[in-house]
């Protein structure tokens, strides 16, 4: 299958004017007689870039998908937080396992099917607007944070051995705005009442935004509906529900 | 799954809903009447009567599959030819009207399916599909 728009790009990168895409040109004097012009075969990396190029709205997309939904799953951490119910029926056993010994699987049923449900609904989701828009990087990006969220998490967890998590990273991580990396989102595992907020799967600056907004954003969390706040917090403090 | 407000009631009722949105919408084409916002209306409206939990997500969820059920319902009944070429170019045959009649079932189907007819409904608790994992 040819490559959409490969002869724009391949020509534009040439400067062929439609000859690398299989055009013949007629060179000036040559009295009208058509001259063939050798085809310059583009290089295996224009290739490849022209083919990328061709896909940039597809590229585009998913990187977005990929990068909301990280900000969807973060907005979503901070608020089972906040919710004494859910959090004690559901995300409480999460952090509870990882800081004593190791005593399971890397990760066990609950934590798997939370991964998968949360994960398969974002891609049911993000099917309809790829059916919609007919874009595949809808889907794309939804089943690439799928792949990032199961193995950021079992490369996380691998850490985690006859030591619980807090003995093996024990340092607090910078408030950066760089990559959450694994080892930056373990922190949240060992210490999920800090201030430092370490929520973020993929752009660190998740968090710092919410450190910002924080001190608004509490208010419609379920334990401040419910009054189960002391009092809300200044910029900074996160106090526990 | 314990994200996805599953409740084997609630989604039966959903199905049921579906076929029946799926038999009047195919009854509306011969009489020249292409209303594809049954099927996700029905969907919506099978969950709400059959359901005894309100679940915002459970409306979610049936948007999305009343989405995918009546495009699948436009390609076999309408569009015709194969199902995976009916699929793929079903965004080619979108123009205004017949985006608004699927959006009309899209909306349906979240509206009625988040809540119940019931009036002992229950809120549904976030996490309360977790039972099975003992926590």
């Amino acid at each position: 299958m040819e490559a959409r728009g490969a002869r724009s790009l391949e020509d534009r990168l040439l400067g062929t004017g439609g000859a690398a895409s299989g055009a013949r040109s007629v060179p000036p004097g040559a009295g009208g007689r058509r001259m063939p012009l050798p085809a310059p075969r583009p290089s295996p990396g224009v290739l490849v870039l022209s083919t990328l190029a061709d896909y940039i709205p597809e590229l585009i997309t998913v990187f977005a998908v990929f990068f909301v939904a990280d900000m969807v799953y973060v907005l979503d951490h901070y608020f089972v937080h906040y919710d004494r119910d859910r959090y004690r029926k559901t995300h409480a056993r999460h952090h509870r396992r990882y800081n004593g010994p190791k005593s399971g699987p890397q990760l066990d049923a609950f934590e798997l099917s939370t991964y998968n449900s949360a994960a398969f609904g974002l891609l049911v989701a993000m099917s309809v607007l790829t059916l919609f828009t007919g874009n595949v990087g809808f889907v794309a990006g939804a089943a690439l944070k799928w792949v990032h969220s199961l193995v950021f998490h079992c490369y996380q967890h691998g850490w985690w051995t006859g030591v619980s998590i807090r003995n093996v990273r024990p340092d607090r991580p910078p408030a950066s705005w760089g990559l959450a990396t694994a080892s930056y989102h373990a922190w949240h595992h060992s210490n999920p009442n800090d201030t430092r907020f370490t929520f973020a799967e993929s752009w660190a600056g998740f968090d710092r935004i919410l450190e910002k907004l924080h001190p608004w954003l509490i208010r419609f969390t379920v334990d401040a509906r419910a009054g189960r706040l002391y009092h809300l917090p200044a910029r900074g403090e996160r106090p526990s529900a | 799954m314990n994200w996805l407000a599953w409740d084997t009631r609630s989604y039966l009722g959903a199905a049921l809903g579906g076929v029946v949105g799926f038999f009047l919408f195919r009854a509306g084409l011969g009489a020249d009447w292409f209303a594809p916002w049954l099927i996700g209306v029905g969907i919506g409206l099978g969950c709400a009567l059959i359901t005894r939990e309100r679940s915002g997500l459970r409306g979610v969820v049936l948007a999305c599959i009343a989405a995918w059920a009546a495009a699948l319902a436009q390609v076999v009944l309408v569009s015709g030819g194969g199902l995976w070429e009916g699929i793929v170019g079903f965004h080619a045959t979108l123009d205004l009207p017949t985006f608004l009649a699927h959006l009309g079932g899209i909306v349906g189907a979240f509206v009625f399916g988040r809540t119940s007819f019931r009036g002992d409904a229950q809120d549904r608790v976030a996490g309360s599909g977790s039972r099975e994992f003992g926590v």
